[in-house]
């Protein structure tokens, strides 16, 4: 009997990817194209790529993509969104893009409650930039510009977005997962595609918030960056539903 | 013809309406016209004023430097615009809130030769027929009568579009008072 | 038909006539009538309204909708203008056609809310980052301002551009009667071929999926993205010049003024000629495309020119002063801090250099 050991999903391109070793974003950009495969949604997509990392998110899609300007993916698919309602409109987009330069414009998305999914990717650290602080980034940690570790006193406390996003009237849908494990992919893809699912029933906004593994930023090898996440992360950042309505 | 209107009085006098009023009116006759309000935080600063020109011919700036009439209806205007905006034909005031000063009529006599000035007890007579909102109309009406630069029909055609029935009556009213002045 | 319009609801009235889809924007005095009026109208028509959380949202929201090959527009006032200049140098990048209006105020910093021409710099010359140009409509009186709003989604579309609508406070305040059945002030955008819309993003059905985007690192392929903009910017130089004159057959003088300084300039050489004193006026239409040529050509015989601006330093002047490339003498006039030039004033300066 013969076996199906691997299928590329249609939503992903058939190429390889620059992300480094042990990097989350690859493991993400699969569970979403395997998620639009199975709601049969490819060809009505519009995905917003954010400014970071996952800026080249349109090169290994395989569904229309926009690029969008430094914390704006909200505001760009909310223009998407209202002139072509039928379609499907997410944004993708890391702890920088929407916990710091994109604060205004996340909270007002939610706020209207645009029939939308936003992915957040929080690494706690900007990627591409080569490693600074993020507004994610816990007390204490070590970064390019927290050399002797966060200090609450000068740099404030990590952001809990979707904590905070939870309390607007206009968020349906809020939770977080990670992608550190089969387990925990599994759970988070059934997060996402609740999300999803929210946004084809017309239900208002959702987000999904992953914290996830960049070992480059963090300065440690991917195995440890993994245990770091579980271990460190989710105890500042814990897992599970905030809201569903 | 050519003329240049200035309008000047407080907020809630309906001076721009006054402005708007006689370019929808110009409209109807095939004329030409502008139309500038006075706008934002000046607006707050308790005068209203428009600047209205109509000719038969392509208006070149809507602002005025040289007007022909001027209508003022409160004091303040009275006091802060004249010597500025000083009417080479026809000055209309609105006596019931206006006193006139000595000094400014003699500065009118020096600077404005064949000055015709037109007084109205316009928010006087606006309250005689039931409402001090149509001083503006009263006024309207009489300087439709001496400046001749808008037929009354035209206004009373403008006047149906703009106003619903239950203020259309009044205004008519105000108008024709107005210009049996 | 005969309209009585205010500029800014001239305005309205033009980019609906033009088929716009979706407008986007957030309060600022003095075009603050333009969102009153879109939020009343668009919705009964089926059409996007929706009032943005700040100047940046706005002009991202316009190239989200962009994107989808729909038309979108947003308007603000100098201040605002000045927070969209990044989504602008995306949308350039990107190469995504729209509609932005910039009603200019007093400057710099919050200034006033009067209307000034301050912004001429910020206009023709990108604003934001990069090597860029957006198209720059400059209309002057009403009824331009409604048949320039009418065909600009055209011009967008046929160049895939921005296309900026720049004109002052006073002009937006200002009511006018016109008739949109005349054929003057208006653009005549010329179509020759239909225009492409293989680019758009509105899900990959029965296609190839595509991207939008101006990140472009691979080696060469910026450089010849720049290149290829360089191309389309040399084709609108080519087609899209507009420029009135005005009594220059036999002027001494050669005022250049846009907007409403060409109004009072306008009056200005009139009140002149009945002096007979020789005045003309040139009055660009598109302050980018900018006549260079054609200013340049006219300084064969006219030997002085004067450039009247609502603005202190004098912004214009320096692109006259490139066209005649030294061949006349440029002066200039002009008031900032939101006052009005005057035709009296601009007659005094002629009569200085005459």
């Amino acid at each position: 009997m013969e076996r199906t050991q691997f299928v590329k999903p249609k939503s992903l391109k058939n190429t390889h990817h620059n992300y480094c070793p042990g990097c989350g974003h690859g493991i993400i950009h699969r569970i979403i194209a395997e998620i639009i495969d199975e709601l049969n949604i490819r060809e009505k997509t519009i995905a917003v790529a954010p400014v970071g990392c996952a800026v080249f998110a349109y090169d290994y899609w395989d569904f229309d993509v926009t690029e969008a300007p430094h914390g704006r993916p909200p505001a760009v698919a909310t223009g998407i969104k209202r002139v072509l309602p039928d379609r499907i409109v997410f944004t993708y987009q890391g702890d920088g893009d929407l916990a710091a330069i994109g604060t205004a414009e996340i909270i007002h998305a939610a706020n209207r409650s645009e029939n939308i999914t936003v992915i957040f990717v929080n690494n706690t650290v900007y990627g591409m930039t080569q490693g600074q602080m993020a507004p994610t980034t816990l007390i204490g940690q070590k970064t390019l510009t927290t050399p002797y570790g966060r200090d609450a006193n000068r740099d404030g406390y990590p952001l809990k977005v979707c904590e905070l996003l939870s309390v607007l009237d206009g968020t349906k849908f809020s939770a977080r997962g990670m992608v550190t494990n089969p387990k925990e992919i599994i759970k988070t893809k059934s997060l996402i595609k609740k999300a999803f699912f929210k946004q084809i029933e017309n239900k208002g906004f959702s987000i999904v918030e992953v914290l996830s593994m960049c070992p480059s930023g963090l300065h440690m090898n991917p195995i440890e960056t993994k245990e770091w996440v579980e271990k460190e992360l989710t105890k500042f950042f814990p897992l599970g539903v905030f809201k569903d309505v | 013809m050519y003329e240049e209107i200035f309008i000047a009085g407080s907020g809630g006098q309906g001076v721009l309406s006054l402005g708007k009023i006689l370019v929808y009116s110009a409209a109807k006759e095939n004329k030409l016209a502008t139309y500038y309000p006075s706008y934002g935080a000046e607006v707050r600063g308790g005068t209203a004023n428009c600047m209205v020109k109509i000719s038969e011919s392509f208006i070149f700036s809507p602002i005025i430097e040289n007007p022909t009439i001027v209508t003022l209806m409160n004091m303040p205007s009275y006091l802060k615009f004249i010597k500025k905006f000083i009417p080479q034909k026809f000055l209309f005031i609105n006596t019931s809130l206006i006193e006139e000063q000595e000094e400014i009529k003699k500065f009118l006599k020096h600077y404005s030769k064949n000055l015709e000035i037109i007084k109205v007890a316009a928010t006087e007579i606006a309250n005689k027929i039931g409402s001090t909102v149509v001083s503006n109309i009263v006024m309207l009406g009489a300087i439709a009568r001496r400046t001749e630069i808008i037929k009354i029909t035209s206004i009373k055609e403008t006047l149906y579009k703009i106003f619903s029935k239950k203020i259309l009556d009044i205004n008519l009213k105000a108008l024709d008072i107005g210009y049996e002045i | 038909m005969k309209k009585v319009l205010q500029g800014n609801i001239a305005l309205c009235e033009g980019a609906i006539e033009g088929g716009l889809d979706a407008y986007y924007a957030y309060p600022i005095t003095p075009q603050n009538e333009i969102s009153a009026y879109f939020a009343e109208v668009l919705p009964q028509k089926n059409k996007v309204f929706l009032q943005a959380e700040s100047e940046i949202a706005a002009i991202n929201m316009v190239f989200g909708t962009a994107v989808t090959g729909k038309r979108a527009m947003t308007s603000s006032s100098s201040p605002g203008i000045s927070l969209m200049q990044e989504g602008i140098s995306y949308l350039c990048g990107c190469e995504l056609p729209c509609v932005i209006v910039n009603v200019m105020r007093g400057g710099p910093g919050l200034g006033n809310i009067s209307g000034s021409q301050q912004d001429y710099f910020q206009a023709t010359r990108g604003g934001g980052h990069g090597d860029y140009h957006t198209i720059v409509l400059a209309p002057f009186s009403v009824k331009e301002i409604y048949e320039f709003a009418k065909e600009s989604f055209l011009l967008a579309e046929k160049y895939r551009i921005p296309v900026l609508i720049l004109y002052d406070g006073y002009l937006g305040q200002t009511m006018e009667i016109f008739d949109t059945d005349s054929n003057e002030e208006k653009l005549n955008v010329k179509i020759d071929q239909n225009i492409d819309k293989s680019w758009v993003l509105d899900g990959a059905k029965n296609r190839p999926s595509r991207k939008i985007r101006s990140l472009l690192m691979a080696e060469g392929e910026l450089e010849q993205h720049n290149l290829k903009l360089k191309e389309k910017y040399t084709q609108i130089k080519k087609n899209e010049i507009r420029v009135k004159f005005y009594e220059i057959e036999d002027a001494k003088i050669g005022l250049v003024a846009y907007g409403i300084a060409a109004r009072a300039a306008l009056e200005a050489v009139y009140k002149l000629k009945n002096k007979n004193i020789k005045v003309g006026l040139i009055r660009p239409q598109t302050l980018w495309p900018f006549p260079y040529n054609e200013i340049k050509n006219l300084s064969n015989y006219i030997k002085k020119f004067l450039v009247v601006e609502m603005s202190s330093l004098g912004q214009m002047v320096e692109d006259v002063k490139l066209a005649v490339e030294g061949n006349a003498e440029v002066f200039f006039y002009g008031r900032g801090g939101g006052a009005l030039v005057s035709s009296n004033e601009i007659i005094k300066k002629v009569l200085e250099i005459y």
